[in-house]
């Protein structure tokens, strides 16, 4: 979709809905929280300065997650093996859930950052 | 993209990823000879589920190429194990989009999901230790 027609969704909902906000419900919202939570307890993980760091916060961001949700002074205090248990366990609940989304995008994403995780334990 | 466009996707990608590892494979030996062998393997018999699922889903199987262009030359082992990473690279793309474009539960978004981690895993392993990992794979 293009800038445009974002532009012109905008102004039909605001001429639609004058008296009360509207709330739209992510139907996976709930599968996309435990993901983020997910992240953020990962995150915990790893130094900043870590490149890991930068992998699982993109994660965050992917999953809709804040920027500034990551706690600012992780210091990485667990041991490899224990970042590496964490990060293989995180994988069976995330590919359950990218199965289950209703929406296509989040179940990618889902299935994405699950992938990303496989594929760190092998590299 | 439909359900039915990104499973003929998946099984082109498959077709094509077959004739990758056929190629690369002549030029490896030992422990990673046996490791190519085993993902051409897999990959036949994802491609082959992933036929079947196109069928059941009233769509025609793609026409195999004999032939299909390489993305650079392969003659060593080192360009072999790059172009086995490549290709798994291009399944994580069809893997994607066949996870996007299936519904919740069905059997082929199952399948997509577990073979774009098996296709992320299998880049990385092929890539070696120490190499940079994409973030998100498969994302377009």
């Amino acid at each position: 979709m293009g800038a445009g027609a974002g532009v012109l969704g905008s102004v039909g909902l605001v001429g639609c809905t004058p008296a009360r906000t509207r709330t739209v419900t992510d139907p996976d919202e709930a599968a996309l929280t435990a993901a983020r939570q997910t992240e953020l307890t990962l995150l915990a993980n790893y130094a900043v300065a870590d490149p890991a760091y930068q992998v699982h916060l993109s994660h965050l961001r992917a999953l809709g997650g804040n920027a500034s949700s990551p706690a600012p002074t992780s210091t990485g205090a667990t041991s490899p093996r224990e970042a590496a248990a964490a990060l293989a366990a995180s994988i069976p609940s995330l590919q359950a859930a990218a199965i289950s989304a209703v929406r296509g995008r989040n179940a990618a994403v889902l299935a994405s950052v699950a992938a990303a995780h496989a594929a760190a334990g092998r590299a | 993209m439909t359900g039915v466009e990104a499973l003929a996707r998946a099984v082109a990608a498959e077709q094509q990823v077959i004739y990758g590892y056929g190629v690369a494979g002549a030029h490896l030996t030992g422990p990673l000879e046996r490791v190519a062998l085993a993902a051409l393997d897999v990959h036949r018999t994802r491609r082959d589920r992933l036929m079947q699922l196109l069928s059941a889903a009233g769509g025609h199987t793609p026409v195999e190429a004999p032939a299909y262009a390489l993305p650079f030359a392969v003659t060593t082992p080192s360009n072999a194990r790059a172009l086995c990473a490549l290709l798994e690279d291009g399944c994580t793309g069809a893997a994607w989009d066949l996870t996007a474009g299936t519904a919740p539960h069905s059997p082929a978004r199952s399948l997509a999901v577990t073979w774009l981690g098996d296709a992320a895993a299998r880049a990385a392993q092929w890539r070696g230790r120490g190499a940079a990992v994409p973030a998100l794979p498969g994302r377009p």
